[in-house]
């Protein structure tokens, strides 16, 4: 039986499920979400050297959904984006969007089948421009719609347009953020991973991301999310996993997981009998 | 003051391998005729030459192009001292008169081509020990060609393009094997010292050298210099073989050929430079035999065809492909004879141990009157990146035997703090106390002498050194407190492993036991339990509080095992968007609705129960 | 002052060489971290190649063509035959592999064409003056300056409004975003490459054209001004590595007319020298940044 590192100390008591509920869960799971996901993740391992990053992690993420993957830092949460973005190579397990497997370390190929990564800490080329950053996005579709994504983008992000000359380093943290999607949304991709989203946002302006995320998802953009920020997070989202050390320790509908339950996770408090 | 590296185990090692060179050469001398034994001769040198090239680049791991000048410079010296005044006055008439009257022996001038190398190089090392590594391989080359363009056009000591001759030719097979043999010993002893040791573990990671005490600058300078000592007086005893020669012959082809021997064999090992140099040696002669019969050995006729240069060109392009680490790897000769390699460890074992005897159970609290004083305060320090406040103003204390956690989310600006601390990012404004002397600003080996240990985020130990290594590279490092904190890890049976091999929990405790072993007055571990299991971060966790209280030393942790931190720590300090939320017990700061806040979004929840305390304490007295 | 004019524009002529070369080299150090040695040997290629042709009865102009395209094929090879193979070895291993290329290079030029000096035969409009004002200035001083900035010229075009060129620009900024763009890795990479050796093959003609001359050693000397140009530049930095040549090749210049007689034969090494004053008062160089290691 898998140790759950989430779990107290000492307390024997948990609200984790045991491996046996995660079993049924999973059976509930298929029943009800449909049998062909989008996105399918079945046992998933990565190693970074003798470091197990992710243990055997199983996930399903259906068409139109923003599935939200919660845990504390160092759960494996960028690990897995980055595996579904093609950017690791897996020990075990694989990765199918659509039935087709997603290769590894190609990650120009993934993008290609229709999976932007929005990575940690956004990665915009601070030292190119606006335009240019969304011309990037770009890369892999014809002139005339890069043209066209950018109108676009720049009617979504007035002040992106406003900006489109200036130097991205130059934007302030919420502008880069949606500089990131409005790149990522270049390539019209069915599947956009956002990898923690908020970081470094004050928090109106991750109100504004979260409301972004939801309205494309609205447009019919399949989602991924990873975020610390659990309320907001669970708010939006459809279905939610929780991480912890590499392995899926919990998951369920979003308003199913109940916010006690997370809080003790992320704090190792106790909670008398 | 004993320390790890005895100097018997690196002389029995030489020893060894002297005697496997001389299987190889003492046959060609002895039963091989004059060509044969010349041929050895040759092949003898060329192992002098190897190794003084290793001793820079093997340990430091600094690629140089530029040895070539000091072996240069050696033959220089060399011929203006030994060359028979009739001949010189006639060859260089300009020469100064201490020259020009000069008749100089073997070893003297051997001694002097040494002296004066490494003078060169000191002066040289100056600036390359500032530059930065790539940058340093650069110079090195760039030093080869103002020699070149000297020696070529400053005639009146080296007669241009024309060259010198009438060295008197001194290089009986005795006296090489004897050069040869020192070589051997002095290269294998000098891996061996603390400087040796420090330089490799610079090879291995600079910047956690530097953040355990090593002046990288200064052992690279030491190293570069030593080397260039070794180089002189290869390039003398060259030239007592060669009578005669010219600038053409410090040239690239010599260059490729020695760096092509030293890595073919395994650069980082003496043994190597032995091995390098026999089967270059080989080919070379293989080849230029082939090649029209050309009966001249020896790679370091620049104007052979092309055909030797070809082959070993193409075999260096194949091992670096097939075998990056050279032929014997890292390893040296005891590594291949198991036997030895387990005599020399249980002796040395044996006389740690009885070293160990005299250590008393709790040393190092020496100065318990100041121990309610805060060992390390930070004030108002702050550091941005690109206009981004990772660190916006936070004060930091830490008191001798306190365990201080710091948490927040990814991004909160934790070790950032912690690089802040350690001096290696530079402060915007804010101000740091170690013991009570201002650290502000200093580069971080300064500030690791002064009693500041780290172990990092993503594990930085020196892979490729064995563990005993790792532990007694820091300066600070003595022989009792590295043995204790082998000891304390639980290293001690694992100390003649290499690094790189052990497990990842073990990789971690080594890490710790490498800061600890410094005697630090503050220690900050970057999430010290990562990706360990439950039961590892557990054992590590009673190993941590146990360090504290027995060294007496203030500790900084970060962990996102936030049940460890509670478990742990005396005082946690929450971080957020660089600035400081709470600071308190764990019991105070896991039910403040600001920290749970902080973690899981806006919305402040409550918490019905109050967490348990006794289980804190419980782990506490451990 | 004439005459400081005149050694003015012989030094930005040299420099301009010495820019082309450095640029060449640091594309493909920005975008995979490489310094390639056999670069040098690209410059002996298009040595080579403009020999043959001109023996051949090919003018000039054809020559030097060919010879460009024979630098940027050998270009793409060795990213091909060498550093695809070794991709993911560290700095030193990849310099080392390189250095041994050229060898092996050098070795395969003296022994398939000869050890000797082949003349190349240049136009005799070369060895022309121009007078502009009081000024008297060579014609192939003034060609260097025209084609060398016309070349920088273009592909500053090319890097600031292409698609590739942006894609190259974001590669060499951080690899792995740029892939997750869904920009080719392999076609970026070939794409420097190919640059590199166009550069190389510029500077080349231009080398040629001066030298007149080739040997199996020919690309010594320029892959020795192209490493300090862009390690005085900062290593990295592109910018970085067009002022390394230009300072270069100024100081060189002027060394060689300023400094006395007897030192004349010293000017390299006191370039050299001064350069390394340089670096110590800036280890990182003119336009490099200092790293921070992320930890």
């Amino acid at each position: 039986m898998p140790t759950c590192p989430g779990l107290p100390f000492t307390g024997s008591r948990t609200v984790i499920p045991s491996e046996n509920t995660e079993k049924s869960m999973e059976t509930h799971n298929i029943e009800e979400r449909g049998l062909a996901p989008l996105l399918n993740i079945a046992h998933l391992t990565i190693h970074y050297g003798m470091v197990t990053a992710l243990d055997q992690v199983s996930l399903t993420v259906d068409r139109g959904e923003i599935v939200v993957v919660l845990g504390p830092n160092g759960a494996g949460k960028s690990t897995l984006m980055g595996a579904i973005a093609g950017v690791h190579k897996p020990s075990a397990g694989e990765i199918s969007l659509d039935a087709m497997p997603i290769p590894y370390g190609v990650p120009e190929r993934v993008l290609r089948m229709g999976v932007a990564l929005i990575p940690e800490g956004r990665s915009i080329f601070g030292a190119l421009t606006v335009e240019e950053n969304l011309r990037l996005g770009g890369s892999r579709v014809s002139r005339s719609d890069v043209s066209d994504g950018i109108e676009k983008a720049f009617t979504r992000f007035p002040v992106l347009a406003e900006r489109r000359n200036q130097s991205a380093g130059t934007l302030s943290g919420g502008e880069q953020q949606q500089l990131a999607i409005a790149r990522a949304l270049m390539s019209s991709p069915a599947v956009v991973l956002y990898d923690e989203p908020s970081l470094g946002l004050a928090p109106k302006i991750v109100t504004q991301i979260f409301e972004l995320i939801t309205e494309l998802r609205d447009e019919g953009v399949t989602t991924v999310l990873v975020e610390q920020n659990v309320h907001l997070a669970l708010e939006i989202a459809d279905y939610a996993y929780v991480l912890a050390s590499g392995h899926v320790i919990s998951h369920g509908y979003a308003s199913e997981l109940a916010s006690i339950d997370l809080a003790r996770l992320y704090m190792g408090n106790e909670v008398a009998e | 003051m004993r320390r790890y590296g005895s100097i018997r185990g690196a002389g029995v090692s030489a020893l060894t391998t002297t005697a496997l060179m001389l299987i190889v050469v003492l046959p060609f001398v002895l039963f091989g005729g004059k060509s044969l034994s010349s041929t050895a001769v040759i092949f003898l040198i060329n192992v002098t030459l190897v190794i003084a090239l290793q001793t820079f680049v093997g340990n430091s791991g600094i690629l140089s192009f530029g040895h070539v000048a000091f072996m240069g410079v050696g033959a220089y010296v060399t011929a203006w001292l030994t060359i028979p005044p009739e001949l010189k006055s006639n060859q260089l008439p300009e020469l100064p008169a201490f020259l020009a009257e000069a008749r100089w022996g073997f070893f003297p001038s051997l001694l002097a081509a040494a002296f004066v190398s490494a003078l060169f190089a000191a002066i040289v090392g100056i600036i390359l020990v500032r530059m930065t590594v790539n940058a340093m391989v650069m110079a090195t080359l760039a030093l080869l060609l103002v020699m070149y363009s000297v020696w070529l056009n400053w005639s009146t000591l080296t007669r241009g393009s024309s060259g010198v001759f009438g060295i008197p030719r001194e290089t009986t097979p005795v006296l090489a094997i004897a050069v040869a043999v020192v070589f051997i010993f002095v290269a294998r002893l000098f891996k061996t010292t603390r400087i040796g040791l420090q330089l490799r573990a610079s090879r291995e990671d600079e910047l956690s050298s530097a953040a355990l005490g090593i002046n990288v600058r200064r052992v690279r300078y030491i190293g570069w210099v030593f080397s260039a000592a070794l180089m002189g007086a290869a390039g003398s005893l060259w030239s007592f073989n060669i009578i005669a020669f010219d600038p053409g012959q410090f040239s690239f082809a010599m260059t490729f050929a020695l760096l092509a021997m030293l890595i073919l064999g395994g650069k980082e090992s003496v043994l190597g430079a032995v091995v390098g140099a026999a089967v270059v040696g080989l080919v070379t002669e293989s080849f230029s035999r082939i090649e029209q019969g050309v009966s001249v050995f020896g790679i370091e006729l620049p104007r052979i065809t092309g055909t030797v240069q070809f082959v070993i060109a193409l075999l260096i392009i194949i091992a670096l492909i097939w075998r990056p680490d050279g032929i014997v790897g890292r390893r040296e000769i005891e590594d291949f004879i198991p036997p030895l390699a387990a005599w020399l460890r249980r002796s040395q074992g044996q006389s740690e141990d009885s070293a160990s005897q005299k250590l008393t159970q709790s040393p190092e609290e020496a100065d318990q009157g100041s121990s309610s004083d805060f060992i390390l305060q930070g004030t108002g320090m702050a550091k941005s990146f690109h206009g981004v406040k990772a660190v916006a103003g936070i004060d930091i204390e830490v008191k001798r035997g306190e365990i201080l956690g710091l948490i927040g989310p990814n991004g909160s600006g934790k070790s950032t703090l912690l690089n802040l601390i350690s001096g290696l990012t530079n402060l915007d404004s804010g101000q740091v106390l170690l013991a009570g002397r201002d650290v502000t600003g200093q580069p971080s080996h300064i500030v690791a002498q002064q009693g500041l240990a780290r172990t990092f985020q993503n594990i930085r130990i020196f892979p490729h050194l064995l563990v005993v290594e790792n532990v007694f590279a820091p300066p600070r490092t003595t022989a009792e407190s590295g043995h204790l904190s082998l000891k304390q890890l639980g290293l001690l049976d694992l100390r003649f492993t290499e690094a790189n091999t052990l497990s990842y929990g073990m990789q971690r405790r080594l890490e710790i036991a490498r800061a600890m072993g410094t005697q630090p007055s503050v220690v900050l571990l970057d999430e010290p339990a990562a990706g360990m299991n439950h039961s590892e971060s557990d054992i590590l966790l009673s190993d941590i509080r146990s360090l504290a209280v027995h060294h007496g030393c203030g500790v900084i942790i970060i962990d996102h095992d936030l049940r460890l931190i509670m478990r742990l720590c005396d005082r946690i300090q929450v971080l957020e968007a660089g600035k400081t939320i709470a600071v308190g017990t764990p019991t105070e700061v896991s039910s403040d609705p600001v920290v749970l806040a902080a973690y899981l979004g806006d919305v402040p929840i409550e918490i019905n129960e109050p967490p348990q305390g006794e289980i804190s304490l419980a782990a506490k007295e451990n | 002052m004439l005459e400081f004019m005149q050694q003015l524009i012989n030094g930005f002529s040299l420099g301009s060489i010495y820019a082309v070369l450095a640029l060449g080299l640091a594309m493909v150090y920005s975008t995979l971290g490489i310094l390639n040695f056999a670069y040098g040997e690209l410059i002996t290629i298009v040595g080579y190649t403009m020999y043959f042709a001109t023996q051949a009865g090919a003018p000039f102009l054809l020559a030097a063509g060919l010879g460009i395209t024979f630098a940027a094929i050998a270009s793409l090879l060795m990213q091909l035959a060498l550093f695809r193979p070794l991709r993911g070895a560290s700095f030193v291993t990849l310099l080392f592999a390189s250095f041994a290329l050229s060898q092996a290079l050098q070795g395969v030029f003296r022994q398939a064409i000869s050890p000797r000096a082949r003349g190349i035969a240049v136009p005799e409009i070369f060895s022309t003056f121009v007078t502009i004002g009081d000024i008297r200035i060579g014609f192939l001083t003034i060609a260097t300056l025209i084609i060398a900035l016309t070349s920088m010229g273009i592909l500053a075009v090319f890097m600031r409004y292409s698609r590739s060129g942006l894609q190259m620009r974001a590669a060499a900024i951080d690899l792995t975003t740029t892939r997750l763009m869904g920009v080719r890795a392999n076609r970026v990479i070939l794409g420097a490459f190919a640059i590199s050796g166009i550069l190389a093959g510029i500077a080349g003609v231009l080398w040629m054209a001066r030298t007149t001359q080739v040997t199996p050693t020919s690309g010594f000397t320029p892959i020795l001004i192209a490493f300090i140009a862009v390690v005085l530049g900062g290593l990295g930095s592109i910018p970085g590595a067009v002022i390394g040549g230009y300072i270069f090749g100024v100081l060189e210049v002027f060394l060689q007319a300023y400094l006395p007689i007897g030192l004349v034969p010293f000017q390299f090494a006191m370039a050299l020298i001064a350069v390394s004053v340089l670096l110590y008062l800036r280890p990182e160089g003119l336009m490099g940044k200092r790293i921070e290691e992320k930890v």
